[in-house]
């Protein structure tokens, strides 16, 4: 079990999480083929397009299940998975249609196990499918379409299913998952009837120093809550997953990408290579160096006929809402990001990790404001080096610069970081908005931080000032406000 | 543990098709409003036409009552169309007897309007709930000369039902009600539907003896939407086409083929009716 306090919660979490108690428990039982959950779970289906349960406490995210749970494996090679829930959402109690009820079923098969005389093979194949279903309550909503009232007709069970291969020969593996999601008009859509489509690909290549990964991704109206009112990141019942880079560095890190649940098309690629010791570029330790690049673009969508005196519309609440050929990427950029690294130890006591950034931000649609924002264009630079002083002490430097001539300009970024092996650790970084168009705002965020580990506790203060930003992990954001404060962190595993 | 394939396979389809509920077009329904679905042609292909509402109240009881009814039915066909019935059977003559008067033909709405409007002596009517040399309750020797009186009237309001749709399973008729002002007027305007039967055979008392097999014409068999309807609009504007959809059951004792649905907008202050319209539940 899990005891959870917000008292309040931190700046930038939501405020509904105001409150303690006990959001997560469960009783378990397992034997060699039969494993059953009474209680909150998290669950993923293949890569999550249907059904994914997670946590994730740097966004203050948890959409748990509170339910039923059975994994079972009759025969070596097989598993089969049921679930059945209703989704955390902070401290809601369930009551009659506050949200829906979540079942789904799952089946894998990894052909390797089932077969012996696969057992060894070079080759190995798996796939599964998946089917989740949401009941909410309700068979029609009243809604206010242009100045008139409508009757909807909604669905009380909204499915998706999904299909998923996983090939795997020496070093190359594929990997590829559709999901398939009937009518569901909620606020996320704006109450179009449309079917949702997704469409998740990889291939990678790895040897040794080498690797290779491209990956592929289509979402065609895939938002799927399990109540049809919310819009912001609660209860998701499905998770899309994301293709572009997630980066560490405080400048690099500003334009993060969210996922566009109601449609995107993106693609991504990464080379990673290690120059051998010993060779002209590798000099006495090694080079190595990777290179990524992913876009991501509008859904290509075309207006749909709704009547004699409306015409062709796009989006009308009550309709299909669009046509696509779902293999079509639209014209607007959503977010684009072609990042160099190069990671090189110079000598046993100085290493290095050098960044150059190319960004391309749609604020409006990534940040889900009206207009006025359009594309950010930036570029970025990031040196971090390391010096190791000696076996105990080392000190590390970031040196980072983000140039742009939109939203608010220039920053600039360094941070010194000195360690103690293996317990102490102290800090000092700013981040400077030296080119912002109003010179009011041309700010310093500084930050000073100490921490200390014991075994497997660690407790870290740090006081300063927070930008303001949009923080993201694999897609999901949320918003964190400017702030200034205090900050005591304490982590212990036991 | 022995693996058997039936165990997951039925629960998983079960599953699967008892959790997926498709919606068919369409989806969104206007409940009133202007036109979004449909566009008419008021200016070239309907006809403006001011048809005259008659309410005749009566009772099967009611001895004088087939001499009206024979007055209602003949205006009617001398106006072809233009002149639409309503046999309201409520008050004292329509309480049900014994015998072959245990029918009992009274609603809800009729027997409200009766007392609302104070019927107390049959047969009575109303011309559009409207008065006339200061009475809205007329005898029936004066309903001739004051439907002729505002006949030939401009209408103020074209309606329209474009086709009903009667679904015999579920004895449903579904109903759309176009209306579309053609001058801007005050005020705010209710529209009242009602199911209608024709043709509908009982006893009927009469002067002289009791009518055995009387066919009984137009008589109202309910309200769908309460006694005096709900709000068409609270403002009008003649630019826009309202309208309203009703999905109305058609009660198993009731002969769908006889049935029609009538609808009449009103003023709710003054209840005046400023138009009225019927069509058949099966159109052929």
């Amino acid at each position: 079990m899990r005891f959870e306090a917000y008292l309040p919660p931190l700046v930038g979490f939501d405020t509904h999480y105001e409150g303690y108690g006990v959001p997560y428990w469960f009783l378990n039982y397992k034997n060699d083929k039969l494993e059953i959950t009474a209680g909150n779970f998290y669950e993923q289906f293949g890569n999550g397009m249907s059904l994914r349960t997670w946590q994730e406490w740097t966004l203050g995210y948890d959409n748990s299940l509170r339910g039923l749970r059975v994994k079972f494996t009759p025969v070596e090679g097989i598993t089969l998975k049921g679930v059945w829930g209703i989704q955390r959402n902070f401290w809601e109690v369930y009551s009659d249609n506050n949200r829906g009820i979540v079942k789904g079923g799952d089946i894998d098969f990894y052909l390797n196990d089932l077969f012996p005389g696969l057992k060894n093979a070079k080759t190995k194949v798996s796939f599964g499918g998946s089917f989740v279903s949401d009941y909410q309550r309700g068979k029609t909503t009243d809604l206010l379409i242009d100045t008139l009232i409508y009757t909807l007709k909604l669905p009380e069970n909204v499915a998706t299913y999904s299909g998923r291969l996983n090939l795997n020969v020496g070093g190359v593996n594929f990997y590829t998952e559709y999901a398939h999601k009937i009518n569901d008009p909620s606020s996320m859509n704006k109450y179009i009837y449309k079917n949702g489509n997704g469409l998740f690909t990889t291939l990678s290549y790895s040897q040794k120093g080498l690797g290779i990964l491209a990956s592929a991704k289509i979402i065609d109206n895939m938002s799927y809550k399990s109540n049809r009112l919310v819009t912001n990141n609660q209860l998701n019942i499905n998770y899309l997953p994301a293709i572009t880079k997630q980066h560490a560095y405080a400048l690099s890190a500003m334009y993060p990408y969210a996922t566009q649940p109601t449609g995107e098309f993106g693609y991504s690629g990464t080379l990673t290579y290690t120059f051998k010791r010993n060779t002209k570029l590798g000099g006495k330790s090694g080079l190595t160096f990777a290179v990524n690049f992913s876009k991501v673009n509008s859904l290509s969508k075309d207006s749909i006929f709704v009547s004699s005196i409306n015409g062709m519309a796009l989006n009308r609440a009550g309709t299909t809402g669009y046509k696509t050929n779902f293999f079509s990427p639209g014209k607007e950029v959503y977010y684009q990001d072609l990042n160099i690294e190069i990671d090189k130890k110079f000598s046993k006591r100085w290493k290095g990790i050098f960044t150059y950034l190319n960004q391309v931000y749609n604020k409006e649609v990534v940040e889900g404001h009206a207009t006025d924002y359009g594309l950010v264009h930036a570029n970025i630079g990031i040196a971090d080096i390391t010096c190791n002083l000696t076996h105990i002490y080392s000190l590390r430097a970031e040196f980072q610069g983000l140039w742009t001539k939109q939203d608010k300009g220039n920053w600039s970024a360094c941070l010194f970081e000195f360690t103690i092996a293996p317990k102490w650790f102290f800090s000092v970084q700013d981040q400077w908005n030296y080119g912002n168009p109003d010179k009011q705002q041309q700010l310093h965020y500084y930050l000073v931080s100490a921490g200390y580990t014991y075994n497997t506790s660690r407790i870290s203060l740090s006081y300063g000032r927070q930008r303001e930003g949009i923080l993201c992990v694999g897609g999901v954001c949320r918003y964190v406000p400017a702030a200034s404060g205090l900050t005591l962190t304490v982590n212990s595993s036991f | 543990m022995k693996f058997k394939p039936l165990l997951i396979t039925v629960p998983l389809v079960v599953l699967l098709f008892s959790s997926c509920d498709k919606v068919k077009a369409p989806y969104a329904l206007a409940r009133h409003g202007n036109i979004t679905d449909t566009v008419i042609d008021w200016q070239d292909t309907v006809i403006p036409v001011k048809r005259v509402f008659l309410e005749d109240y009566t009772g099967h009881k009611c001895p004088n009552c087939p001499a009206a009814a024979a007055i209602a039915h003949s205006q009617e066909e001398y106006y072809h169309g233009k002149l639409i019935v309503l046999a309201v059977h409520a008050g004292y003559y329509a309480i049900p007897g014994s015998g072959e008067f245990a029918a009992d033909f009274r609603t809800t709405a009729g027997e409200e309007w009766n007392t609302d409007f104070q019927l107390i002596a049959y047969p009575s009517g109303m011309i559009n709930r409207k008065e006339f040399n200061g009475h809205r309750v007329l005898g029936s020797e004066e309903w001739v000369t004051d439907i002729a009186g505002i006949m030939d009237q401009s209408p103020d309001l074209n309606m329209l039902i474009l086709n009903n749709t009667y679904d015999s399973v579920s004895r449903t008729v579904n109903s759309v009600i176009y209306s579309q002002f053609r001058r801007s007027l005050q005020g705010s305007f209710n529209i009242t539907v009602c199911v209608v039967e024709d043709n509908i055979i009982s006893a009927q008392d009469s002067a002289s003896t009791i009518i055995h097999n009387y066919v009984f014409k137009n008589v109202l068999r309910g309200s769908v939407n309460g006694t005096y309807g709900e709000i068409l609009t609270a403002s009008v504007d003649p630019s826009l086409t309202y309208l309203v959809r009703f999905s109305i059951p058609i009660n198993p004792t009731w002969v769908p083929e006889n049935c029609s649905i009538l609808a009449f907008v009103s003023k709710p202050d003054t209840k005046e009716i400023i138009q009225v319209i019927k069509k058949k539940v099966i159109t052929q």
